[in-house]
């Protein structure tokens, strides 16, 4: 694989659309997502659970479960090769190699009978032709890499032996093995104690930055992704609802689904317990997102949406905003059109 | 049942003044649990201190909101209060009574008036009981209702006054969304009418937008009824948005807790700091996050003096980590303590 050029994006998804067969029918997980992943830059992949975000990465790295997901179409291009149809052998040199993966819950992604040290060496093996001790001495290299203080004396060290924010950063570690051109990290941290989430959100950048990796980040964490990324894609009961640069998304988002989220959340730093009964109330999303078992008509927040009007029984195409925003809403449209002269 | 608790007409209003001089209804001295854990079949048995030396109080209406990272006992300090597990030493008063010395016959009465809701409502309501059998099962072993439409007709009342539709009762628990199930865990826990309600990461489970629901739920059931809540969470920003009084937990105890606005604003322990800046906040970059060197130390094996003095920027070698500082108030009447040598001025 040759790098690609600059101007086109290192990973892209055009129209991707997933299906699992379940016990109350056919569910469609996503439906149509579409985005792209620059080279060098990070984006984050947010939407509650049920969204499609980790459907999403298994997809690309098409790890989904094999006995009832499909994809029903779409295409995922890394790097100029379409992966979806790549051999599974090639596809595997893929996994691991120019793309790195990080999970959430790095103790079941760790192999529990077997040293750090030694799963890290194979995974440089695995990508990489060289000794067994060249590939020990890269482990060493990875564990200083980040974070461990004395890599030399944790070599040997189980998974079980370490915290749960090391055994992130062994994680990290093995994604990294053979300098990866894209990062999938998904959930990283979730798993983790704040002052711990904190180290690993600043090594992951830290690292990103260094290295001019990208990174797919995929998170529930609205409020992380903000320092992390520089562009974000909101999910919504499987389709894309909105994109845009994080900081404009964050502080402007355009789709009332976003902007429901955002307001939920418990404001930082706020006076304490307000006396007030009605200013303590959060802002909530009435109810709960569609069944992907019987995919609704038109757009799918249209139940919830507090802005919903009669034509939103019509499938909203997904609207370009310029400078890189997009939304899923007519609405934003309208309220555009009438903004602008 | 559903009726809300009787107010004074002629007071201000109830959440305005009522915690800060409201009496205190719970009652918290020296409570200690330590769990004994083999090492093996040569070794002497080690003993966790999941919680030592905790002493705090919930007044009648208040929100006591109880943060810190797992592992910090807070969740154990929550069931050792309501004596699901005894405590090793120390003595927890509730409405007067000492429950540390009640036999476990005569603490039937005083269970019914605290409860808890757990975390995860799929784990803990059983999987094979009815809704309208969860939260009725209470008001059964507690003889509540004089009958069955006696029994039926309250718990519907429960259901509406957290949420629910009435069809709701003859739902299994599977069958409900997360936010569902986690009103049916409130609902089983309001049903016997407590004094005070252990929330043991109520929302943790739950995403965001169904979260602000339960919080909402919360917020005003505590009106209503006046209830007081030990609210836990690993999750500062909950706790900040529910809680009247803070207390933040390290490694088995408390080393800050005051009125919420004030511990927020000074921060006095520089592990209430840290927490604070590990929270993301929108806009600041990562370098901004304060990143906090190292993780909490093992229980069964804590530092000496001071708990957090391996990781804190501040420690001072000779005094933090060898002297335990005490939970202290720095200025009299403020009931703003901390325990540390060099508290953030």
């Amino acid at each position: 694989m040759t790098a690609p050029p600059s101007d086109r994006p290192l990973l892209s998804v055009e129209d991707l659309a997933v299906s699992f067969d379940t016990d109350g029918g056919t569910l469609r997980a996503l439906d149509g997502v579409s985005f792209d992943v620059p080279a060098g830059r990070a984006v984050a992949l947010v939407g509650e659970s049920g969204s499609g975000k980790s459907v999403t990465a298994q997809a690309i790295l098409r790890i989904l479960p094999e006995s009832n997901a499909r994809i029903d179409r779409g295409r995922v291009t890394f790097a100029g090769t379409d992966l979806l149809t790549l051999p599974e052998r090639a596809m595997r040199r893929v996994r691991g190699g120019r793309i790195g993966i990080v999970f959430q819950e790095p103790l079941s992604s760790l192999n529990p009978v077997y040293p750090v040290g030694f799963q890290i060496a194979e995974a440089v093996r695995l990508h990489r032709d060289v000794s067994r001790s060249q590939a020990r001495a890269r482990a060493v290299e990875l564990l200083r890499k980040v974070g461990f203080p004395s890599p030399e004396e944790r070599l040997d060290a189980y998974p079980h032996e370490l915290s749960g924010g090391m055994r992130q950063r062994v994680m990290i570690a093995i994604a990294l093995a053979c300098d990866p051109a894209l990062l999938v990290a998904d959930e990283p941290t979730s798993a983790l104690d704040a002052t711990v989430a904190a180290q690993l959100l600043a090594l992951l950048d830290e690292l990103r930055r260094e290295r001019g990796m990208s990174l797919l980040f995929i998170s529930h964490d609205l409020d992380a992704i903000g320092h992390l990324c520089d562009e974000v894609v909101v999910l919504y009961a499987g389709q894309v609802v909105e994109t845009g640069h994080a900081a404009r998304v964050l502080d402007a988002p355009r789709h009332p689904y976003t902007r429901a989220r955002l307001a939920s959340a418990p404001p930082r730093i706020s006076p304490g317990r307000r006396a007030d009964r009605a200013a303590r109330r959060l802002p909530t999303i009435e109810g709960s997102p569609p069944d992907l078992r019987t995919v609704p008509v038109g757009c799918r927040f249209r139940a919830r949406c507090p802005d919903a009007v009669a034509a939103c029984i019509d499938a909203p195409p997904m609207v370009d905003l310029g400078d890189g925003a997009r939304s899923r809403c007519g609405l934003a449209v309208a309220a555009d059109a009438r903004a602008a002269p | 049942m559903s009726e809300p608790a009787p107010h004074p007409s002629d007071a201000p209003p109830a959440e305005a003044t009522a915690p800060r001089r409201a009496p205190q209804l719970v009652q918290v001295e020296g409570l200690a649990k330590f769990f004994p854990v083999s090492r093996g079949p040569f070794r002497k048995t080690a003993f966790v201190h999941a919680v030592e030396d905790v002493t705090l109080y919930v007044r009648r209406g208040e929100t006591l909101g109880l943060v810190g990272e797992s592992g910090s006992g807070k969740s154990t300090l929550g069931r050792v209060i309501l004596r699901l597990v005894e405590p090793t030493l120390g003595r927890v008063i509730f409405d007067g009574v000492d429950l540390t010395r009640l036999r476990e016959a005569d603490l039937r009465a005083a269970r019914r008036r605290m409860q808890i809701v757990f975390q995860d409502p799929l784990s803990s309501l059983n999987p094979r009981l009815q809704v309208g059998e969860i939260v009725g099962e209470g008001l059964e072993i507690f003889r509540l209702a004089s009958g069955r439409a006696e029994r039926e007709a309250m718990v519907a009342a429960v259901l509406d006054e957290v949420g629910l539709p009435r069809a709701a009762m003859a739902r299994y628990p599977h069958e409900l969304s997360g936010g569902q199930r986690q009103r049916v865990g409130i609902a089983r826990a309001l049903a016997v009418r407590p004094d005070f309600l252990v929330c043991d990461e109520p929302v943790s489970a739950l995403d965001v937008s169904v979260q602000a629901q339960i919080l909402n739920l919360l917020s005003d059931l505590q009106d209503d009824r006046g209830l007081s809540l030990l609210f836990i969470s690993h999750d500062l920003r909950v706790v900040e948005h529910m809680a009247h009084r803070t207390a933040v937990m390290y490694l088995g105890r408390i080393v800050e807790m005051g009125p919420t606005p004030d511990l927020a604003e000074k921060r006095l322990h520089p592990y209430t700091r840290a927490l604070f800046t590990a929270v993301p906040t929108r806009g600041g970059g990562v370098r901004a996050l304060n990143v906090l060197q190292g993780e909490p130390p093992s229980a069964l094996d804590p530092p000496p003096g001071c708990a957090f003095h391996p990781r804190c920027p501040k420690a001072e070698p000779g005094r933090c980590d060898v002297e335990i500082p005490p939970l202290r108030e720095l200025v009299g009447g403020s009931h703003h303590r901390v325990a540390c040598w060099h508290p953030e001025a």
